[in-house]
């Protein structure tokens, strides 16, 4: 059950000011969100569980700068958990955008998830016609359930334009969704 | 989850009036999408370690909330701030030098706004000035020699009230010091020291002196007794460690080492894969385990880490039964650099039946330690549960129990006949623990080294 956004402000606080073990529930409440959300853009389980460990480890590092004033500490937190995904897929290659990082992502172990396999292949079909940016909005707005707010912050963008990067994914993919079939029933015939 | 697409539906076509009357395809875009969230559950034991690794990093790592000079150095307004100073220092002294302003004053500009040329010569500067240095051999004026502009051209008119009042002062005083001295007069005094108050000042200056050696003497004495102190605990103790440095050194050369003094503490301490919180004392925890030896069916090990602010104070043994009775164990220490506040390993052998028999209790370690607070005398006691399985145990002890029989056969190998390098290194690797660091890298690649030089 999650608790009152009034319950995770005070934690906040009193990690700010060096409670481990209010940090210890932040902990037990954000952990799986924040590895579902890198997990998503890297579908790597050991790079999730890596970049979930730096995340955590990183806004203990500077839980004391964090101001209530400037949003919410979920997208304080979503926020480290971004950029160290970008960090690392910058590290992998000199110059990459967000548009890039699906198809590297796509790359290491999809096929893990075996069992999945045609769906993901689906998801990918969607997922191309987007950009990148419009990729995580869909993604945490309907996947991870995250408010536009949220978003916004997350990605420092205005609530609007947020709204505006999700209306124009969802047509596109409403588009894409057509194609794919179209595509998927003539290999079938095949 | 329909319920949830409705909303998104709804929020999209209020946002976009356009996609009204296209709801079915949205919804079917949209739960597609929804269907197609893989899944990611994170593995349970990895978020358990990562939770306390990070509430025993959780002080280590948590930096206090910047002030402001924490916040202008994290910004680096720091150079900026130096070089302002700097500039401000350089700039005052500039204004306020006055060797320049004698210049100015014994050079006065015609009224009227006459220009006063800003410049300093080097001669000046090295600290000549007055009449004969401002003045050339034939009387004039000297030009000026190699110059650095002190400040733009500026007029009499544009001197602030300092610099004018400055310069005023300036040559009152060069007109009251540069006054020939009334004839006759003697410049030096006509009372002179008497032969005592010369005794007295030696003698001060003796007692002084005296007073500064016994201080100093008294100083050294307490020095000398720190380190014979120091030597003494050193002396007593060399025995019952092994320098690991040593020991790899000789080990890496081809040589099996012989005893040597100390285990080194840096690749013992680094991370903890497990963390008792009940007790916690200047936000560290104590930690203790206990389960089997893997060198000795008949031994058990107890492992206790505790942090190296409290050693001190640490009395070893007691350890105490539920029953409150006192249990003598061989205590073997892995000792830690007291400074960097890492936590020191203490180990205890204990005979197997005695901690399978206590395990089924509560077999409780007492630790007394005087609270800084209070100046109290104060126990925790701490309760080790035996955990049956050597497995079963954490990557913490496991590593610890393999760094002990490494030691164990270095030093006393007659003593630990079942023991061997290779289980040491089956058991090292066995357990890098949540987070894999370079010291423990490090002893493994000792424990092989020591295998291929056995």
């Amino acid at each position: 059950m999650e608790p009152p956004l009034e319950q995770i402000d005070k934690w906040a606080i009193d990690s700010s000011n060096g409670d481990r073990n209010a940090f210890a529930k932040l902990y037990d409440f954000y952990m799986k969100p924040i590895y579902r959300f890198i997990y998503f853009r890297t579908y790597n389980r050991g790079l999730a569980e890596d970049l979930t460990a730096q995340a955590f480890l990183k806004a203990i590092e500077n839980i004391a700068s964090y101001d209530r004033k400037k949003g919410k500490f979920s997208s304080w937190l979503y926020r480290i958990a971004r950029n160290l995904v970008i960090d690392h897929y910058r590290s992998r290659r000199k110059t990459m955008g967000l548009d890039e990082t699906w198809e590297i992502a796509s790359d290491i172990d999809l096929e893990e998830d075996a069992g999945r396999k045609e769906q993901i292949e689906q998801l990918k079909g969607l997922l191309t016609t987007l950009s990148g940016e419009q990729r995580e909005v869909v993604m945490m707005r309907v996947w991870q359930d995250l408010s536009y707010t949220e978003i916004a912050e997350i990605m420092g963008k205005s609530e609007a334009g947020c709204k505006m990067m999700f209306s124009r994914a969802v047509a596109k993919m409403r588009e894409a969704a057509g194609l794919i079939a179209l595509f998927i029933l003539l290999n079938w015939k095949g | 989850m329909e319920k949830r697409i409705t909303e998104l539906i709804d929020e999209l076509i209020k946002h976009d009036s356009s996609l009204k009357g296209k709801e079915r395809e949205l919804r079917k875009s949209i739960s597609e999408f929804a269907k197609a969230r893989p899944e990611a559950e994170p593995d349970p034991v990895f978020a358990e370690r990562l939770r306390d690794e990070l509430i025993r990093r959780f002080p280590s790592l948590y930096r206090k909330k910047p002030d402001l000079f924490g916040f202008l150095a994290r910004h680096r307004v720091k150079w900026a701030v130096g070089a302002t100073a700097v500039a401000a220092l350089v700039a005052v002294t500039i204004v306020l030098n006055p060797i320049a302003k004698m210049q100015f004053s014994q050079h006065p500009a015609p009224t009227g706004g006459a220009e006063i040329p800003g410049y300093i010569t080097q001669e000046q500067g090295k600290g000549a000035s007055g009449p004969d240095q401002a003045e050339s051999s034939s009387g004039k004026p000297s030009k000026p020699e190699q110059t650095a502009p002190i400040v733009a051209k500026e007029t009499m008119n544009d001197k602030t009230e300092i610099q004018n009042s400055y310069e005023l002062a300036v040559m009152d005083k060069s007109k009251t010091e540069l006054q020939p001295p009334p004839t006759g007069e003697d410049y030096f005094p006509k009372t002179e020291l008497s032969s005592g108050d010369g005794k007295d000042m030696f003698a001060k200056a003796e007692d002084k002196k005296l007073e500064s050696d016994s201080v100093k003497l008294s100083k050294l004495k307490v020095a000398e007794e720190e380190s014979a102190a120091e030597s003494k605990v050193y002396e007593a103790e060399k025995n019952f460690y092994i320098d690991f440095d040593a020991a790899k050194g000789a080990v890496q050369k081809g040589d099996l080492p012989s005893p040597a003094k100390n285990i080194s503490p840096d690749i013992l301490l680094e991370h903890f894969d497990f963390i008792v919180p009940q007790y916690d004392y200047k936000n560290q925890a104590v930690y203790i385990e206990m389960s089997d030896t893997t060198f000795d069916g008949k031994t058990g090990l107890i492992l206790v880490a505790i942090p190296a602010s409290l050693v001190p104070y640490v009395k070893l043994p007691p350890v105490l039964t539920a029953k409150g009775e006192n249990k003598e164990f061989d205590w073997i220490g892995m000792n830690t650099a007291p400074d960097t506040g890492k936590p020191q390993i203490i180990a205890a052998f204990a005979a197997k039946s005695f901690i399978q028999s206590y395990g089924k209790y509560n077999v409780m370690l007492g630790i007394r330690y005087i609270d800084d607070k209070t100046g109290k005398l104060t126990t925790v006691e701490q309760e080790i549960v035996y955990v049956n399985d050597l497995s079963k145990t954490s990557a913490f002890y496991r590593f610890y129990a393999a760094v002990l029989e490494w030691t164990l056969l270095l030093k006393y190998k007659n003593q630990v006949p079942q023991g061997s390098f290779e289980n040491v290194l089956k058991l090292a690797e066995g357990a890098y623990g949540a987070v894999p660091e370079a010291q423990r890298k490090d002893f493994i690649e000792t424990v092989k080294q020591t295998i291929s030089a056995e």
